[in-house]
Formats: structure tokens, C-alpha cells, sequence
């Protein structure tokens, strides 16, 4: 509704309101009015008929009644008091001025001795209440007192006017009052219908623009409008919401999926903002770098980095530009674990191979095997060759004396043939070491295993042996038991192992020394043992013997012809058959060597 | 004139045998140790003319032996011949920096060596007798 709408409807109202109050008011007046007429004039007909006729209507000229008491009793609205015959004969009458008493024949049969009735003015438009009473005359018709009272009109006289001027004025300043609280009341009202304007103008929802006009309807159907509009919005936010978080979920599944396969890489990962600022560490790097998480993630790479090296290489990416930077690797011993080997590959991060570099990607790889077996690999062939060139040396020099005039000497003769010949087969021996070595350390190496009578085997172990003991005046001495049971074995690689065992106890043993070739069973175990008494091993390297390349120094100081292979090979060799060698020696006493086997393993030949 | 001394020291007896034959024949006096330690010994005993050594032996290596042997004998100059099959360039250091010190490498040619002893030799001026 419109504020002069208001404004009318309150003038209105208030209007209204008055007139009805003043309507009401005079009519409870005319009420009153009537009221009081009826009581006085019925009085005053009463009073008047129970005087005689005499003296309502005297003879002559003299003062009736009606004049004594009409003359100074003046009611309101009176309009006159008459005596009358039945038929409207004026006998005497008292009038106001300026009217006189209308006809109105009336007769005995009226009703009670007191009557009442309306008549019309003959002068004014105005309606008469007549009160009448018959009076008897004393002979004849009887004679009626007439007494006759305006009827009180809706009119306003001067007094009343100011009343209801007084009763009006308030009423009528109540509007004012009233409209300026309501459109006090209206003004947050207002002020939210601007709001909701602007809003849902901005949003473009009502294209027709902002009416400056405020409306209450107008402002109840925008309060509507905005909160169908707004219910709207939140069910799609909804929507949006739960597809939001579902994808957010997704996200999160992705990105603990991604981390989960970053953790697991072998390789420790570390990503560095421009800065040098760690931006992720996988948790290998702990372990490889020797330092906490925490610490990495936390500070500059000076704070945490204990690797003076890998710290230079990773200072070296704390620039922005791609084209200064290139891939680095680099391999170190970290402080932390000085045994193993890191290869650090570091690559800047760039965006489709330009602009800045946004991080640097760090890759830390323990090469410590691979690094371990270069140096083994290195170390060996180190060894090899050096083994060979002694051998070759030898032969070599010999091979010149020969050539040389001492040749003439049968002695020089003979003696440079055997040595040459002992070299060439040292060699030999070496090469077949190292091959067979090599094929035992590719792997898979799956040993053919039959079933051997061990007596027969070992007495050709002991046949070929035989020849270097007695050369040397040594001992060889077999002894296998009676019922020793066959055994499961690769026949070629234990008679390498065999023999070398046998061959290493006579090279360490003294001249005139025994060496005794033992097989028997006990307790489930196959025991094969080579025992010798020569110079024995010092307790201190009986753990090493079995390493390749290991000589043992012996109590004399002199190297012995070998290369610290034979063990190796044996044991190896062993193994491969889920046995084991053992040891069992004392410097100057001698050594024994035992070989054990399981026989359960043996019945299962289909196993092996 | 005296015999030129030399000891051979190495650890394959092979080598001593083959050497001494060979340097024996040339007319020189041959002393062998088969380690650091027993080459020093012998060294105390009486300074050789020139000295062959191999380089690996158990005891005392090589290095040790001719390191040893100038520090002690730093006013007596002998030829010192370093047998080597390991060409390393950390053995060409130290050799390098050892007066009248050389390699000779491996395999040996007794031919080789009692040559260049014979080159040194001519080199030197006569010297008196030496204890030998």
C-alpha cells in the first residue's frame, strides 16, 4: 500500500471513526431527548387531566391553567399545550412562537386515558410528539389536553459543536500520530525492501528495474521471490556441495594414492621449491640421508643437510632459470652410513620445457650393491690378472732361459720344463676355478644330481690325488665305512670340491705329513672329512678361509702356491648341495676339513 | 774390480731362482730375501749395488722396503729397480719421487734387467771397493 494511500485510509478511517462516534453519540442524545419529552410530557398530561375543566379552560378571559403554568415552564422542544374537543375544537391553547396546534381530531376510543402520538408541524418540516388526555367537561363529549414536543433532531446546536469539536480533535490528531509511527515502524521495512531490490537486482533475477516506490505488498512479494530464489541457490549449492566433496574425496583417494606409490618407490624422493625449501620428502630419506623428516621439511637445505657434497649440488638449483640447469648425478658415501653408496639424480622441474624452473626434483638411489659389486667385479679382475702374471712371469723368464745359452744345460732344462709345465696347470687350475665360480654366481645354477656310490667316487678323488702326495712324500690315506650309504650328488662339481680340499692338505701340509680321507654316517649326517697334520690355520683367520681370494699366510711365512679360490669353490659347492664344510684346526697341529650332508635329503633323489 | 752386488727380493721363488741364474751368469753377487722385512735385514747386513724387489709380499710390500731403505741409507746411492705388474698411477708417485728409483715391469725379462744394470753400471763412476 502506497504511504498516501496510507495516509488516506488513516484520514479516512478517522473520519469515519468520528462520524460514528458522533452519531452515536447523538442518538443516545435523541434517545435521552425522547426520553425525557415522554416523562414530562406524559407528566405534565397526567397532572393536567386530573384538574377540572374549569380550570384548564375558564370561562372569559381568565388565565387558564395552561398559560399560569406554560408561561414560565418553557421546556426544550416544547411547542405547545391545548385543550380541545373531541373533534379538534380549539378550546384553549398555549403555544410556542411562531407555531400553532395542528389539527388532529381525536376521539374516546383511543387506547388508554393517556395517549401518545406523532403529528406534522403545519409551519416547519419538523414531527410532533403529542401527549393527550381526555378531561370530562362535566356533561357531554369529554374534552382533550393536548401537550406537543418537537422530536428531538440529529442537528448540532452551538454547545454541541464545540463538544464534538473537543471529542473530534483528538481523534483526528490521532492520524498524524498514528502515520508517522507506522512509518517509523515501516522504516527497517523499507531499508530491507532496498536490500532485497539490490540484491536480487544484482543478480539480474527481475529485469524489470527497482521500483524506488516502497511497497509493503511489493516488499512482501520481493521477500518471497528472494527466498524462493535463495531456496533455489542453496539446493543447488547443495548439489554442488556433495559433488564438490565427492570429487574432492576422489581427490584426496588420488592424491593418498599417488603418495602411497611415492612412499613405496625404492628410491627416496625429495621435491624443492625455488627457494631450496623442501617441498616433499618421501620417508626413505631419512633412512638414507640420516636425518629427520621433520628437519627436512622444515628448513633451508643448509639447516638440514650433513652431505657437504650433495649440499653444493642441491644449492646449485636455488636459481629460477631453466637454461642455467641441467640434470646432475652424483654418487657419495652419506655421512650416516658410510658402508652404503647414494647416487643423488637431480633435474629442475620446468613446465613443458620453459620458463623458471618451479622445484627441483631430487631422486636418491642406494646403488650400494650395484656399487659393491663393481668394486667386487673390479677387485676381481684386479685379482685375476694379477694371479696370472705371476704364472706368466714365471714362464715367461723360464721360456727366455731356455732360449738363452743355458739351455746347453741339461739341468736348467729339465728344471725350466717343469716349471713351466707346473705353471701352465696353475693356470689351468685358476681358469677352471674361475669358470666354474662364474657359472655358480650367474645363478640358477641347478647342480645334476645322481645317485653316487661314494666309495668308488672318493677312491678316484683319492687316485687323482695320489700322484702330488707322493711327490711330495706325503701320506694319502682313504678310509670310507662299510655301509656308507650312496649319496645324491653332482658328480663334477663335488669332485672340484673334493679335490680341492685334498689338494689345499697336501699343499699345507710338511713333507713326510699324512692326510687322511674319511666318509662315514652319523646321526642322519653324511660326513666327509679331509684331514691333514701340516701347518694348520691361526684361529684368527679360520673364518676368512673360505673367502675367495683369501690365502692364509701360514706359520712360515711363505705364500704357498694357490689362489685362495679352492676354498671358495668347495664351499660354494657344498652349499649348493644344502650342506656345509667345517673347520677344525690348530696352527703347527694341522686342519680338518668336514664336509656335511644330509642323508634324509639323499632318499628324496626326485626332489633335487 | 769387485763384483756388483744385488739382491733380489720377492716372494715367488720362482722368481729369485730365475733372476739369480740369470744375474749369476752376468757375473754379479746375488743376496734374496722373499720379503720387506728379510730385505732389510739383509740390506743392515750389507748395501747391495742395486736392488730388484717386487712390489706384493706378505710382511712388508715393496713400497715400504724402498721407502724404508732411502730413509736409512739416504747417503748411499743404489739403484732400486721396482718390479710391478699393477701399473697403478699411485705406484708411479711414489717411485717417482724416490731418488734412483725405477719400475720394471712384469712379465720379467732377465735380459731386460741385467741390461739396464749394465747401463747403470757404466754410468757410475769406479767406485773402491764396496762391501758386498
Amino acid at each position: 500500500m502506497k504511504n498516501n494511500r496510507l495516509g488516506v485510509f488513516l484520514i479516512v478511517s478517522s473520519l469515519a471513526a468520528i462520524a460514528v462516534l458522533i452519531g452515536l453519540s447523538l442518538s443516545k442524545q435523541h434517545e435521552t431527548r425522547m426520553e425525557q419529552i415522554r416523562g414530562q410530557g406524559i407528566g405534565v398530561v397526567r397532572s393536567l387531566t386530573t384538574l377540572p375543566f374549569d380550570m384548564l379552560v375558564p370561562p372569559g378571559q381568565a388565565t387558564s391553567v395552561l398559560e399560569s403554568l406554560f408561561m414560565f415552564y418553557k421546556p426544550a422542544d416544547f411547542v405547545y399545550a391545548a385543550v380541545t374537543t373531541g373533534d379538534g375544537k380549539l378550546l384553549r391553547e398555549v403555544v410556542r412562537p411562531g407555531a400553532t396546534t395542528p389539527a388532529g381530531p381525536l376521539s374516546v376510543d383511543h387506547g388508554s386515558p393517556i395517549g401518545e402520538r406523532t403529528l406534522q408541524s403545519a409551519q416547519t418540516n419538523r414531527t410532533i410528539r403529542e401527549f393527550y388526555g381526555p378531561v370530562m367537561t362535566g356533561g357531554g363529549a369529554p374534552a382533550f389536553v393536548r401537550v406537543g414536543y418537537f422530536e428531538p433532531r440529529f442537528a448540532i446546536g452551538g454547545q454541541e459543536l464545540s463538544f464534538f469539536a473537543m471529542l473530534a480533535l483528538p481523534t483526528f490528531l490521532m492520524v498524524p500520530f498514528i502515520y508517522f509511527i507506522l512509518i517509523r515502524e515501516m522504516k527497517p521495512l523499507r531499508k530491507a525492501y532496498e536490500k532485497l531490490e539490490g540484491a536480487l537486482g544484482k543478480k539480474g533475477g527481475d529485469l524489470v528495474p527497482p521500483r524506488a516506490q516502497f511497497d509493503v505488498q511489493r516488499l512482501a512479494s520481493r521477500i518471497y521471490a528472494y527466498v524462493q530464489d535463495t531456496d533455489a541457490r542453496m539446493v543447488h549449492l547443495e548439489q554442488e556441495k556433495v559433488g564438490l566433496l565427492t570429487k574432492n574425496r576422489l581427490l584426496e583417494y588420488g592424491n593418498n594414492k599417488l603418495n602411497f606409490v611415492l612412499q613405496s618407490l625404492p628410491e627416496g624422493l625429495l621435491v624443492l621449491d625455488p627457494a631450496g625449501h623442501v617441498t616433499f620428502a618421501s620417508a626413505k630419506v631419512e633412512a638414507m640421508l640420516g636425518v629427520e623428516l621433520g628437519a627436512v621439511l622444515s628448513g633451508p637445505v643448509d639447516a638440514w643437510c650433513k652431505d657437504e657434497a650433495l649440499k653444493t649440488l642441491l644449492l646449485r638449483y636455488q636459481t629460477a632459470s631453466v637454461h642455467a640447469l641441467r640434470a646432475e648425478t652424483m654418487e657419495f658415501h652419506p655421512g650416516c652410513a658410510s658402508e652404503t653408496r647414494m647416487r643423488i639424480i637431480a633435474q629442475p622441474l620446468v613446465v613443458a620445457n620453459e620458463g623458471p624452473a618451479f622445484g627441483t626434483l631430487v631422486v636418491l638411489q642406494d646403488i650400494t650393491r650395484e656399487h659393491l659389486g663393481q668394486c667386487a667385479s673390479q677387485d676381481f679382475v684386479a685379482h685375476v690378472s694379477h694371479e696370472l702374471k705371476s704364472p706368466l712371469n714365471a714362464i715367461s723368464m723360464y721360456c727366455e732361459m731356455l732360449q738363452s745359452e743355458t739351455a746347453e744345460d741339461d739341468n736348467m732344462r729339465i728344471q725350466a720344463s717343469n716349471v713351466i709345465h707346473d705353471e701352465v696347470e696353475r693356470m689351468a687350475a685358476l681358469v677352471n676355478n674361475l669358470l666354474s665360480i662364474s657359472k655358480l654366481e650367474v645363478g640358477g645354477f641347478k647342480p645334476q644330481c645322481t645317485r653316487v656310490k661314494l666309495d668308488e667316487f672318493l677312491q678316484d678323488v683319492y687316485n687323482n690325488q695320489l700322484p702330488r702326495a707322493q711327490a711330495n712324500r706325503i701320506a694319502l690315506e682313504l678310509s670310507v665305512a662299510r655301509d656308507i650309504p650312496a649319496a645324491a650328488l653332482d658328480k663334477d662339481l663335488f669332485r672340484i670340491a673334493l679335490n680341492n680340499l685334498v689338494s689345499n692338505a697336501l699343499k699345507y701340509s710338511e713333507t713326510g705329513g699324512r692326510v687322511v680321507v674319511e666318509a662315514k654316517e652319523e646321526n642322519d649326517w653324511l660326513i666327509i672329512s679331509v684331514q691333514d697334520n701340516g701347518i694348520g690355520v691361526p684361529a684368527e683367520e679360520q673364518a676368512h678361509v673360505f673367502k675367495k681370494f683369501f690365502r692364509a699366510q701360514g706359520g712360515d711365512g711363505h705364500k704357498r702356491s694357490g689362489h685362495g679360490l679352492g676354498l671358495y669353490l668347495a664351499n660354494e659347492i657344498v652349499q649348493l648341495h644344502h650342506g656345509r664344510i667345517s673347520l677344525e684346526s690348530a696352527p703347527g697341529k694341522g686342519s680338518k676339513f668336514s664336509i656335511y650332508l644330509k642323508t634324509s635329503s639323499h632318499k628324496e633323489l626326485s626332489l633335487l | 774390480m769387485n763384483k756388483k752386488s744385488v739382491l733380489v727380493v720377492d716372494d715367488e721363488p720362482h722368481v729369485t731362482r730365475v733372476l739369480r741364474l740369470a744375474l749369476e751368469r752376468e757375473g754379479y753377487d746375488v743376496t734374496t730375501a722373499c720379503n720387506g722385512v728379510e730385505a732389510l735385514g739383509k740390506l743392515q747386513e750389507g748395501l747391495p749395488d742395486a736392488m730388484i724387489t717386487d712390489l706384493q709380499m706378505p710382511k712388508a710390500g715393496g713400497r715400504t722396503l724402498c721407502e724404508s731403505a732411502r730413509r736409512l741409507y739416504p747417503a748411499k746411492d743404489f739403484l732400486i729397480l721396482v718390479m710391478t705388474s699393477m701399473t697403478a698411477w699411485e705406484e708411479r708417485e711414489w717411485v717417482a719421487r724416490l731418488a734412483n728409483t725405477e719400475f720394471l715391469e712384469k712379465p720379467l725379462s732377465a735380459r731386460r734387467l741385467t741390461a739396464r744394470l749394465a747401463s747403470y753400471f757404466n754410468e757410475q763412476p769406479c767406485q773402491g771397493a764396496l762391501h758386498g
